[in-house]
């Protein structure tokens, strides 16, 4: 009877250990056609973005045309803020600030972020994948994809990804407690066909708008040598960028750090404290993003990202200045 | 909750515990809402309400007013660089900001950043009022205080500060890679904004 117990269990463990990495590879696979469908696909939607207890409509348009993509987001409810933006640059309509701004876009050339298949090979050492039941969004079959972390310094993801093109239509961050911190739900959504030039056009009226503008991109330089050390990262965090710019509100410069796990990314910002200058310290929340702040060596630290309070304290404890 | 609400709302019966939900969503007044406020945007955008919409959409919005306290954005810089996207293309007309980032300045202009409290048992701190929200981790850390100064001038900067940093930070995250603009919807959102 024992050795039937044990010959069970050993089955059972073997099966799972054969069935663990399919799950990975399917959910993998899964992800990557989210990537790729973004990139790829036009679209007209609404959908309800939710956190902290609150609920915005909003509607999003998305013209792959050529290899260009351009895009439009719209406020449904209040006031009718607008992002537009293409390849390069980004266009914003704030009416209830009369104000506009258009500027240089700082991410690669095709418009998102990119997720490799090595950085998915990463993620499986920080996350478990499985592919869940797939369900109904916004009148279409979608796949359910679990993305569980294997710890608590960073969230998961409960992803909705539509069975015939990819496209996401649904996704929930997921704190270790099961609660869902962060949600987009698109309600409709019409995918592929012409979309004419005026669903990406801006409705806002130009009228008493105060512009904001830039002739130029971004002039942002990497950062080879600084004095600023991150002496314990979290579990599965790297850094993948550092830049040093101008904050363009008060014409000081800073830097820019960033780390991630492949898919969960916290900032650090450095900027000088001026003497006299006052600010906030501690940890803050909002939604998703949490962020902690201290003055280090005559600087302000900020470390910020949509990662859990432990995360970002981590960082912020972590960084030292070494001349 | 919410999740078993979006649940019902996806039809997924399966996912629920029957009875108990529904008795949740007569009883307690967040359940409700949030059933009601899925419901009403749902069918406001679907267009499936027309001659009320204004009133469930007012509605929509009275329960969304529900809100913390919120901290006032920064003070606008004194560029007036009129311009329009076709004139972007070709560059813009009037004074231009030779900066790095300046669609963190819109973030810091639309964002009006709602900042909660970290657990905290100390008393509480001068300086900027902080939302009675609920917050997700029980791990007590350091709760925001005022370094320096106090005032109104320092939790609008931080407020500024918080959505430029945000929108600079959008710009990198792993994450946008799957929902692409959908993460610009921190910034289209609507927060009540603070005079």
């Amino acid at each position: 009877m024992w050795i039937r117990r044990c010959g069970l269990s050993w089955l059972t463990a073997c099966l799972l250990l054969a069935i663990a990495p399919l799950a990975f590879a399917d959910a993998r696979d899964w992800l990557m056609r989210i990537h790729a469908a973004a990139a790829n696909h036009s679209f007209v939607g609404n959908f309800v973005y939710s956190h902290d207890d609150r609920i915005e409509a909003m509607h999003v348009v998305r013209r792959v045309q050529e290899g260009l993509m351009q895009e439009r987001l719209y406020a449904l409810n209040g006031e009718a803020r607008e992002v537009v933006r293409d390849r390069d640059r980004v266009w914003c309509y704030i009416p209830d600030k009369k104000v506009a701004v258009h500027d240089y876009r700082q991410t690669s050339e095709s418009g998102f972020p990119r997720i490799l298949p090595a950085d998915l090979e990463v993620l499986g050492e920080h996350y478990r994948f499985a592919l869940g039941d797939t369900a109904r969004i916004a009148d279409r079959m979608a796949q359910q994809v679990q993305v569980q972390p294997a710890d608590d310094y960073r969230y998961g993801y409960h992803l909705w990804a539509d069975t015939e093109t990819g496209l996401l239509l649904r996704s929930d961050l997921v704190d270790d407690g099961g609660s869902i911190v962060e949600q987009y739900l698109f309600v409709n959504i019409k995918i592929g066909g012409d979309i004419a030039d005026a669903e990406l056009e801006s409705v806002t009226s130009r009228e008493d708008l105060v512009w904001y503008g830039m002739d130029m991109p971004n002039m942002s330089k990497e950062v080879s040598d600084t004095a600023w050390r991150v002496e314990s990262l979290p579990p599965g965090y790297r850094l993948t960028r550092h830049i040093k710019r101008m904050d363009p509100m008060k014409m000081e410069e800073e830097e820019h750090m960033v780390f991630t796990d492949g898919l969960s990314s916290v900032s650090v910002f450095v900027k000088e404290s001026k003497e006299g200058q006052s600010g906030m310290v501690g940890l803050s929340r909002m939604g998703a993003i949490h962020a902690f702040r201290e003055t280090v060596a005559g600087h302000w630290v900020t470390v910020m990202g949509e990662v859990p309070a432990r995360t970002v304290k981590h960082l912020a404890e972590a960084i030292a200045y070494r001349p | 909750m919410k999740q078993t609400i979006s649940d019902i709302i996806d039809r997924r019966p399966e996912a629920v515990d029957a009875g108990e939900p529904f008795e949740r969503i007569a009883t307690d007044a967040d359940s409700c809402r949030a059933w009601r406020d899925y419901h009403l945007i749902g069918d406001v955008i679907r267009g499936e309400v027309t001659a009320t919409g204004t009133c469930l959409i007012a509605r929509v919005q009275d329960a969304l007013a529900d809100e913390p306290t919120v901290l006032a954005p920064g003070a606008k810089r004194s560029a007036t660089a009129e311009s329009d996207r076709s004139a972007s293309t070709g560059g813009s007309r009037g004074d231009t900001l030779k900066a790095a980032g300046l669609f963190a300045v819109a973030a810091s202009l639309a964002l009006v950043a709602v900042i909660t409290r970290a657990p905290d048992s100390s008393a509480p701190v001068a300086g900027p009022e902080l939302a009675a929200v609920p917050t997700p981790s029980a791990e007590a850390v350091q709760a925001p205080q005022v370094a320096g100064a106090t005032g109104s001038d320092t939790q609008q900067a931080f407020a500024s500060e918080f959505g430029q940093m945000l929108a600079e930070h959008g710009e990198f995250t792993s994450s946008a890679a799957l929902n692409g603009l959908l993460s610009y919807a921190k910034l289209v959102s609507n927060e009540p904004l603070a005079e």
